[in-house]
């Protein structure tokens, strides 16, 4: 443990101008050795540095404004864009990947029941589907929220709060977290749960293809496209970092192809960058809807605390 | 005898009185560690982070005293069960031994360490679908983690209530239960005043059984801090709830801390426990206590092991594989690595809090006065919400050459910050069995005060010494609290590890993240057996 202590510290004072310092939240999982082309590039070393979930990493990052813990940030979105950007953590960002948080559904357990999968969120109010949605409090669940933000994109400031009323009275169900919905409640992964309509990503059927045991050459579960609400992270360099020019450099790094290809099969999210190339379980599974639901940083900013509160009323009444 | 020694300062032992004062010089090393550590940052965060008008909105929201109302009746009704389900087996194990005895107290003692996510996940998957979000979850889930605690610190105080005074009572025509009302009870009373209170503040500031088994609508403090911190970014609300759940639970220590003062001590003869198949009368009621309990403990972490070992209909040992064959890669953990690891901070963290717990339980049994209020501060670190020790951090070691946040060596000092107060609460009662007429013998055949330290001393520590290693070894196992907030390179504790792989789709990655709960527990469970 000392000499642990003591690398870390000789790390932080004498060779600091070598390093950079990637803050993440703890399932930011890049593949190893991602980041020896990068070294070898630059002569920078990179230290991803994690601590909690990305509430947590941001609510960090808040807090040291100005007097950062590392020099990039990775892991806000366009849910959270606002409050970093209001605290003024960053120097500089840029979108870094793309994803969908849609409705998940078990293919089996509607064909062989014979009943046609829902396809739109109007569908999802009908008597035909009581009791067969779970999703996440929207509190404390990033998925949870996105669902949240979807019906308010499509049905509008005005009428949101009443197809949630109508939700609630067909029955849905409201989980903690996404763990507990996915793998507990829902029936079409490995729970034996009884509901076979779940939030979660759009990227969660190639997900289930890559990490089957045993192994399957389809996922169990699809998405229903119009449900999809767009999610964007961004990646940014953090405002009084020692170290502006490897930060710089790093964000760079991320960007380009190398990286952006890495990412689907680690981060099971879409590159941004239009050059990289996506595996082939991706193509074929994940849904990439070309019109998603979605809305700007600044709305979901000004009214996030609204919406939540008034989302809470409804299920708790 | 220690009444003695404490409180008539012109009889006072003269070894007593070196001793106090030793430790009083040793007390150096706990107070700043835990002032700069704990302290500092803590009160940093609570002061810095929060405004007036935070304090007046906080106060006057109906959903504060909502929610403060459900932390309390929830926490009292959880102490409640846990002595229900806790006192028979507390009384079998004190008693007699039998085959499996040692097994049995592992087994109840396990749930304690583990990380919260994995008790509440396991007790959920039992729970029939419509009741698994509510208040019976909890209370459950309470119930597991907190048997352990009754067990230890009830059982050690009644294997030193001897058995000669219950069987007179009984001779003289008590029922067992008159015997036990009027003449074990009473005797117990110290220490399950001790055992109750670290219950009620274990549940009272309960997070991640409430988070995951509370769904919705049943949120203690604890959670309602987490949710402005993290979800929110309201630190300054979150600042004011921590004042007010501490202020609960100190509230709660000063009422009932003159219960704790007619608390008496034999000096510390532990009886012999009987063999079980010497005790025929009650072997049926005995042998169907010491199987339901830890069965009833055992049963969700069962059903880890099926599960860990099933792949669709079939089973396997794939998941177990996964862990040590580099297939988790992918997803960012070197499973051996991480196991490592976190043997290195358990070993790390048993070397700071044991000294550090003897040296302040010695104090605490050794001054004069003011023993309630050591005991209470060293307790803070389980009382305090891990929210505030984790922004502490961030807000106070920011300036070189204090910028620590992110220093891998800042986890096993938080683990033992943890683990101090139960280390504490175990080698109390310990200590104060040692008699100073003993050392006083010693002392006057000659011996310096070092000797009758090594001789007397130390010798009658080695069991509650290798105890309290073992409890601290397994809370930084199971730590999933403030280290949760702490930034860390490369560090992914096992908890951590065990919460990212269940966070995921795919089976597979789920029957890992089973696998690894389940060697935690039962990693767990060993070490807590033999202590």
């Amino acid at each position: 443990m000392l000499t642990a202590c003591s690398d870390s510290a000789s790390d932080q004072n004498g060779s600091s101008n070598k390093e950079v310092v990637l803050l993440a939240y703890d399932s930011f999982t890049p593949e190893d050795g991602v980041f020896d082309d990068f070294t070898s590039e630059t002569g920078y070393s990179v230290k991803v540095v994690s601590g909690g979930d990305s509430g947590a990493v941001i609510s960090k990052a808040i807090l040291a404004s100005g007097n950062p813990e590392g020099d990039v940030l990775w892991g806000v979105d366009n849910t959270s864009l606002s409050r970093v950007l209001d605290a003024d953590v960053f120097d500089s960002y840029q979108e870094v990947n793309t994803g969908d948080i849609c409705v998940n559904v078990d293919n089996e357990w509607f064909a062989s029941r014979d009943i046609p999968i829902p396809s739109t969120l109007e569908d999802l109010i009908r008597p035909q589907y009581k009791n067969l949605l779970v999703v996440q409090d929207p509190v404390s669940s990033s998925p949870g929220l996105g669902f949240l933000l979807a019906t308010v994109a499509r049905f509008g400031e005005d009428n949101w709060a009443q197809y949630w009323n109508s939700l609630q009275e067909n029955g849905v169900l409201v989980a903690p977290d996404w763990t507990n919905a996915y793998y507990t409640n829902f029936s079409g992964s490995s729970g034996k749960g009884d509901r076979p309509l779940v939030v979660s990503y759009g990227s969660s059927p190639p997900a289930e293809v890559v990490f089957s045991d045993p192994p399957v050459d389809a996922p169990p579960t699809s998405v229903m496209e119009a449900s999809c609400f767009r999610q964007i992270e961004y990646v940014g360099v953090l405002r009084g970092t020692q170290n502006t020019e490897g930060a710089t450099a790093l964000v760079e790094y991320l960007l380009a192809t190398k990286f952006q290809e890495s990412m689907p099969l680690t981060l099971f999210v879409f590159p941004i960058n239009i050059d990289a190339q996506l595996p082939d379980v991706f193509v074929k599974f994940a849904a990439r809807p070309e019109t998603p639901l979605s809305l700007s940083p600044d709305v979901i900013a000004d009214n996030r605390d609204t919406w939540l509160e008034k989302w809470r009323e409804i299920v708790l009444s | 005898m220690r009444l003695f020694s404490r409180n008539s300062s012109s009889l006072e032992h003269d070894v007593t009185v070196v001793f106090r004062r030793v430790f009083t010089w040793l007390a150096v090393f706990p107070a700043t560690w835990f002032v700069v550590f704990f302290l500092w940052p803590t009160i940093h965060a609570l002061t810095s982070l929060t405004s007036w008008s935070a304090i007046s909105d906080t106060l006057s929201s109906q959903t504060t005293w909502n929610v403060l109302w459900f932390t309390t009746w929830q926490a009292v009704l959880s102490v409640a069960a846990t002595f229900v389900v806790a006192m028979p087996i507390t009384w079998i194990l004190a008693r007699f031994v039998f085959r499996g005895s040692r097994w049995v107290r592992g087994i109840v003692s396990t749930p304690f360490v583990l990380p919260t996510v994995v008790v509440a996940g396991a007790v959920m998957s039992l729970l029939p679908l419509r009741y698994q979000f509510g208040v019976h979850g909890i209370i459950i889930a309470h119930v597991l983690f907190n048997v352990a605690v009754v067990v230890r610190i009830v059982g050690a105080r009644w294997q030193t209530i001897s058995p000669n005074s219950t069987s007179a009572a009984a001779v003289l025509g008590a029922s067992p239960l008159q015997v036990f009302w009027h003449v074990t009870i009473p005797q117990l009373r110290g220490a399950m005043y001790n055992a109750g209170l670290i219950v009620f503040v274990f549940t009272f500031t309960s997070f991640g059984v409430v988070a995951v088994l509370g769904g919705i609508t049943r949120r203690t403090l604890e959670v309602e801090i987490y949710t402005n911190a993290i979800n929110l970014g309201f630190f300054d609300t979150a600042m004011v709830l921590a004042v007010v759940q501490l202020l609960a639970v100190l509230l709660v220590f000063a009422i009932t801390s003159t219960v704790s003062r007619r608390q008496t001590s034999d000096g510390g003869t532990t009886f012999h426990r009987i063999p079980l198949h010497d005790h025929p009368r009650h072997r049926l009621r005995i042998s169907v206590v010491a199987i339901a309990t830890p069965a009833f403990i055992a049963l969700p972490f069962a059903m880890l092991f099926i599960k860990s070992f099933r792949a669709g209909d079939t089973w396997t040992l794939n998941a177990w594989r996964n862990l040590w064959n580099g297939s988790l890669d992918r997803v960012g953990l070197d499973i051996p690595s991480v196991m490592w690891r976190c043997l290195i901070f358990a070993g790390t963290t048993v070397l700071i809090a044991v000294p550090m717990a003897y040296i302040v339980a010695s104090l605490s049994v050794y001054m004069r006065r003011g023993s309630a209020v050591l005991r209470t501060i060293t307790s803070l670190p389980i009382i305090i919400s891990a929210v505030t020790l984790g922004f502490g951090i961030i807000v106070t070691f920011n300036e070189s050459p204090y910028d620590w946040r992110g220093q891998t060596w800042l986890i096993p000092i938080v683990h033992a910050l943890v683990a101090l107060p139960l280390v504490v609460y175990l080698l109390t009662p310990a200590i104060q069995a040692v008699s100073p007429t003993q050392r006083d013998a010693a002392r006057t055949l000659g011996a310096s005060p070092l000797r009758v330290w090594w001789h007397i001393d130390a010798r009658l520590m080695r069991t509650p010494v290798l105890s309290a290693g073992a409890l601290s070894f397994s809370v930084s196992l199971g730590e999933f609290g403030a280290t949760t907030f702490l930034s860390r390179s490369s560090s992914t504790t096992l908890p951590i590890a065990i919460n990212q792989l269940l966070g995921r789709p795919g089976t597979s990655l789920q029957a890992s993240g089973f696998a690894l709960a389940a060697l935690l527990a039962l990693t767990t469970a060993v070490v807590m057996s033999r202590a």
